[in-house]
């Protein structure tokens, strides 16, 4: 029973984010202009881009190689499988015991460096720009990102995203010190790790171009999601529970992301556009944060 | 011995097929020993002054070694006299026939390491116990501040043995620190040995990152995985020291992981190195570009062996990174405060050296296989001949292959990691019942997503062939076909953002220009002062 609570639940999970992904990107951009004081896109504005971009002719640059196929493709479904092991609305899901924090980081991680090694096979300039780019950010969010999970798996004994979710929910979330520095570090990373980087996608176009934006708006999900059961799992459906729990859960799920777009949004009007040195110093605080959350962690356990 | 002896006289073919030969059998012989199990057998052969026999000895850390060394290291090029060498320093069975082996060893490569690890190497074994036979040391370890220079030492002929060969240095911290000198050593041991490979991983990737040459870029970049190796085998001492077993078969194993991963890529990368040197003539990275359209066999091995290096899942290095964090991740529950914080800034580097050695893989692939050539004689490149192929794909089969399972790199050496390996076939485990990383399904995912994305999303023969926009630069003129290469993006262009990122850190040199500047300054006020 729980198998096949399990295998409906994750089937329920993918059409979920496939459906929400492109319209969180219409909402996000919608929100930025109602805060700009513009009238803004309609909400589906991303699907009807995605379907036009898919039924045009893909033009490929002379020099090109297999690389400009392949890549988008290796980065859209990587970032698909990591989007697919992070819980939304229902926790117990049968990619359950895949979902480990490192590996998400690891597919996160091997989407970027295909769309980088994709965007440099024209051999024009600015794609070797945006791959150069994305890939000197994630030097500086690793280290900010290990530390993160380093004190999450201290304090919840495991690196499954899907165990971490459900000790929350068991055992309620203990915000002292150490949780709230760890969020704060992650909502960093998230920032910049979601910051688009327009160089990349300049060489693509048709259905190429529409993978490359799919996977922005799935990555965008996947970060909301991951703050969403690292730290604020509230309202997610147990392991083995049925529809009424997960219809709960759906309506947490869409507070929460919707919480967190109109936020990002915020910050995207006040601030406006985030330069890349001021990105990389973003991610250095990042770092320090988690240094800090890990260092209490461990204080704390040590006088405990 | 005698086929490197025989080496100058005979024609190459019959030495390449002598040492294939002889590899195979001490391949065959080693797996024989390994199915027959944890026996320990010793051979003593009456060689050396005086009547005194050189005690060789085999036993499980020495079959490992030995299988990586000779499965691996003929794929290198590896001459018969280095091998052998090697393979009488990982048999040795006392301080005398290890020297001998690093002495060849170094006579063989390059002496000054070599003759320095067997310096630092000699003090240790004589500090250590009252005889150079390893089963008597083992009985007595040595304590107190003989310990203590014992492992300075050990980590200092390592770490010059590690110029000339990473495993054979690996054995020896292993051989002398984890076996000869016993599990009681204090926790503190394990410090320097983290510390080191946070050092040599973080070092080597940004080195790797700012290096110009195809090959000083992948050699310096596999140091990643080195630095893993040497951090496994840190916590692994602390969690010895803190009787915690488990804890440290898995660090062991995951710097077995790290090791297997970094012999395995450095020797497929360099190779594929060589055959791009050999192809398109040059090893400049600013030279060469395109590469992927002539070479695709090379640049297909190359890019498994750089994302492997990079530690993106599935590969071999994520699973070493994997269990190395799942152990540092234990280890930070033992020891006292100063160590657990040494332990948060290892995960810190960790990252940094991962997230560099990621920028310097994508850079190498990007400029060098991919986008256009930057010279007529890259434009024309040739694939690396036949044989060259053959050994290129199996080193990158394997390390493919051993990625997914990481378990089945884990058996030879079961019986020193202690590495509950039963039942485990298709996924790490850090703890008995934990969700571990099955390497597996996450690759059956990936392709199952890949095929329907290219499947359901792609038609093809549609591409419309378009010059590529040169972000609007004039044309070029008809005497570069393939563009002008200066309006690409190169491979020091790429790194020109991390440049300015390491310019606002405090550098030695800023400031020595600094103090030198006040000096200056000073010296003006004097004189000044002295001609008024």
């Amino acid at each position: 029973m729980t198998l096949l609570t399990g295998f409906v639940a994750q089937i329920l999970h993918i059409v979920l984010i496939g459906a929400a992904a492109p319209t969180l990107i219409g909402v996000h951009r919608w929100m930025q202009a109602r805060l700009a004081g513009r009238v803004g896109p309609p909400l589906l504005q991303p699907w009807r881009d995605l379907i036009r971009l898919h039924t045009k002719q893909t033009v490929v640059a002379e020099g090109a190689s297999g690389m400009s196929g392949a890549a988008p493709a290796v980065c859209a479904a990587a970032t698909a499988i990591g989007a697919c092991l992070v819980p939304s609305f229902a926790l117990g899901m049968i990619f359950a015991p895949f979902a480990d924090l490192l590996v998400i980081g690891g597919l996160l991680a091997l989407a970027r460096c295909s769309a980088a090694l994709a965007a440099m096979d024209a051999g024009a300039a600015l794609g070797g720009m945006g791959a150069s780019r994305s890939l000197l950010l994630a030097c500086v969010a690793e280290p900010a990102l290990l530390l993160v999970l380093f004190v999450l798996a201290l304090s919840a004994g495991t690196l499954n995203v899907d165990l971490i979710a459900a000790m929350r929910i068991e055992t309620g979330t203990r915000w002292d010190i150490v949780l709230p520095i760890g969020l704060a570090a992650t909502l960093l990373i998230a920032l910049a790790g979601t910051m688009p980087h327009e160089e990349l996608t300049l060489e693509f176009s048709g259905t190429d171009l529409a993978l490359i934006e799919a996977a922005d708006a799935l990555r965008l999900l996947v970060w909301f999601n991951m703050i969403g059961a690292m730290f604020l799992p509230f309202g997610m459906a147990p392991a083995g529970d049925g529809p009424t729990a997960w219809a709960a859960g759906l309506v947490c799920w869409l507070g929460r992301t919707l919480v967190l777009a109109a936020a990002l949004a915020l910050l995207n009007a006040v601030v406006g556009r985030i330069r890349l040195v001021r990105a990389a110093q973003v991610l250095c605080v990042a770092v320090l944060l988690g240094l800090l959350a890990a260092t209490f962690l461990i204080a704390e356990t040590g006088t405990a | 011995m005698v086929l490197a002896a025989a080496a100058r006289f005979v024609p190459r073919i019959v030495v390449t097929a002598g040492g294939a030969g002889i590899c195979g059998v001490v391949v065959l012989l080693a797996m024989a020993a390994l199915v027959v199990g944890p026996g320990m057998s010793t051979l003593e052969v009456p060689i050396g002054p005086m009547g005194s026999v050189m005690p060789f000895a085999l036993d499980s850390l020495a079959v490992s070694f030995l299988l990586l060394l000779f499965l691996v290291m003929p794929c290198a090029d590896t001459a018969p006299l280095p091998l052998a060498a090697m393979a009488v320093t990982v048999l040795a069975g006392n301080g005398l026939a290890l020297a001998v082996g690093l002495l060849l060893l170094g006579g063989a490569a390059s002496l000054r390491p070599a003759a320095f690890a067997v310096v630092c190497l000699t003090v240790a074994l004589a500090l250590a116990g009252p005889s150079t036979d390893f089963a008597v040391m083992r009985a007595a370890p040595p304590d107190g501040w003989r310990a203590a220079t014992v492992l300075l030492l050990v980590l200092a002929g390592a770490g010059a043995m590690s110029r000339v060969n990473a495993v054979v240095a690996t054995y020896l911290v292993l051989r002398v620190l984890f076996d000869l000198c016993g599990v009681g050593q204090p926790l503190w041991w394990g410090v320097p040995l983290l510390l080191a490979g946070a050092g040599i991983a973080v070092i080597g990737s940004l080195r790797g990152a700012l290096a110009e040459t195809l090959h000083e870029v992948l050699s310096l970049c596999s140091l990643n995985q080195f630095g893993m190796v040497a951090m496994g085998l840190g916590v692994a001492q602390f969690a010895r020291a803190d009787d915690l077993p488990s804890v440290a078969s898995n660090a062991l194993a995951a710097a077995w992981l790290a090791l297997v991963c970094h012999v395995l890529c450095r020797t497929l990368l360099l190779r594929c190195a060589t055959a791009v040197e050999s192809g398109a003539g040059t090893r400049r990275l600013d030279r060469l570009g395109g590469l992927l359209h002539h070479m695709p066999i090379t640049a297909g091995c190359c890019l498994l062996g750089l994302f492997t290096i990079a530690a993106l899942p599935p590969g071999l290095g994520f699973a070493a990174l994997w269990l190395l964090f799942h152990s540092l991740l234990v280890a930070a529950r033992v020891g006292d405060l100063g160590v657990q914080l040494l332990i948060v800034g290892a995960v810190a580097l960790t990252g940094l050296s991962i997230g560099l050695a990621a920028l310097a893989s994508v850079r190498l692939f990007g400029v060098v296989f991919v986008g256009r050539p930057r010279t007529p004689r890259a434009a024309a490149p040739e694939e690396a001949p036949r044989p060259v192929q053959l050994v290129l794909g199996g080193l990158a089969a394997s390390s493919g292959v051993l990625g997914l399972l990481p378990a089945l790199a884990l058996v030879p050496a079961v019986g020193w990691t202690h590495a509950a390996a039963s039942g485990q076939w298709l996924a790490l485990r850090a703890g008995a019942e934990a969700p571990g990383y099955s390497p597996l399904a996450v690759a059956v995912l990936a392709a199952l997503a890949v095929f329907a994305v290219l499947r359901v999303l792609r038609r093809p023969g549609e591409e419309r062939r378009e010059p590529a926009w040169s972000g609007g630069f004039a044309a070029p003129p008809p005497w570069l076909p393939f563009g002008d290469p200066a309006t690409q993006f190169g491979p020091a262009s790429f790194i020109e953002p991390l440049r300015r990122l390491l310019a606002l850190l405090p550098s030695a040199v800023a400031m020595r220009n600094r103090l030198v500047r006040w000096r200056d300054s000073l010296l003006h006020v004097a004189a000044a002062l002295v001609t008024r």
